[in-house]
């Protein structure tokens, strides 16, 4: 039952009459649309969320692997992963993680597994061989923008790996 | 992604609940009536961006809304059907000078509420209207009777 139809059978006041409707836009409505439009899209895509990356570094006794956030919100936390495996027949000693600046650029750290020993510096227990050990940092993004960085693995057996991190902090 | 569904499905919620509530709680609402709807932001805000702070999550739950608020609208104008089932329809509360009883219960619209707007409208008695609608905005609106049949429900109504 249209409106008119249920105006007549209740004795309402009268409808006025229906046009032939359509949406029409102004040209700049269509493109202050279009301009709302790229955020939702971008974040279904998934293209503003945290994203991270893995790097692998290796020389003959030390695997590194890494795994950081490229892409994270500002006031959001994460963590980064280091794993390191000793790829040698031997006991590999004087591990550690060495943090620049004792902090990443861009990042606050909120938490460090295991403890520093050293200003910026983390240091681990002799690595048996084949066995593997995970160092993880808690952080939390701060500043807006680029953040190219590295952090550096060093061992008493000579390896010193320094892996390049890169980070974008959205707004 | 998170945001962008989490402010359609609380869009949507809000638009049913809303709905199911109906339209008399948005015309005249009384004190307390407006502080329990004003908890509803403080209620959902949280669940909005689940504790993301950025401008970034921000944005994004702005620029959904507006979205979807527009789409909304769009919808309901090209489709009167969807209008309908989103806006509701006018109710009409009395007829000639005669309170429908049965609409008033459905949209708990006090005689008192009508009274009130009979003064606003600068009339002393219901049989100076000739429809009472409660419109789909939560507003009544009187169309007075013409002068002769208000004279005659008046009439009508003085007789033993």
């Amino acid at each position: 039952m249209d409106d008119a139809e249920r105006a007549k059978q209740e004795d309402g006041p009268p409808t006025v009459p229906d046009i032939d409707r359509r949406v029409h836009l102004y040209p700049l409505q269509v493109v202050g649309l279009t301009v709302l439009a790229v955020l939702p899209l971008l974040a279904l895509l998934g293209l503003l969320d945290q994203k991270l990356a893995v790097e692998v570094r290796a020389t003959p006794t030390l695997e590194v692997q890494v795994e950081h956030p490229t892409r994270i919100r500002t006031t959001r936390e994460t963590s980064m992963r280091v794993e390191m495996r000793n790829r040698s027949g031997e006991p590999l000693e004087g591990v550690y993680v060495r943090l620049p600046d004792d902090r990443l650029r861009g990042f606050a750290v909120t938490r460090l597994v295991p403890g520093v020993s050293a200003v910026g510096r983390i240091d681990l227990p002799p690595l048996e061989p084949g066995e593997a050990r995970v160092v993880r940092i808690g952080l939390k993004a701060e500043r807006i923008g680029w953040h190219p960085d590295s952090i550096r693995i060093v061992s008493a057996a000579g390896d010193d790996l320094s892996i390049p991190l890169r980070s974008f902090i959205l707004p | 992604m998170e945001i962008v569904l989490r402010v359609a499905l609380i869009y949507l919620f809000l638009m049913v609940g809303l709905r199911v509530i109906g339209k008399r709680e948005f015309g005249q609402l009384t004190p307390f009536e407006l502080v329990t709807l004003l908890l509803i932001p403080e209620i959902v805000s949280k669940a909005l961006t689940g504790q993301d702070y950025s401008m970034t999550a921000a944005f994004i739950g702005v620029t959904t809304l507006l979205l979807l608020v527009f789409a909304t609208s769009a919808l309901a104008f090209r489709f009167p059907a969807f209008g309908r089932m989103t806006e509701g329809r006018p109710a009409l509360l009395a007829r000639d000078g005669q309170l429908i009883g049965d609409a008033m219960n459905r949209e708990r619209v006090s005689p008192e509420e009508i009274r009130l707007e009979l003064h606003k409208y600068g009339m002393e008695e219901l049989s100076q209207i000739r429809w009472a609608m409660l419109e789909v905005d939560g507003s009544i609106t009187l169309v007075p009777a013409r002068r002769e049949e208000a004279t005659i429900q008046r009439n009508r109504k003085e007789l033993p």
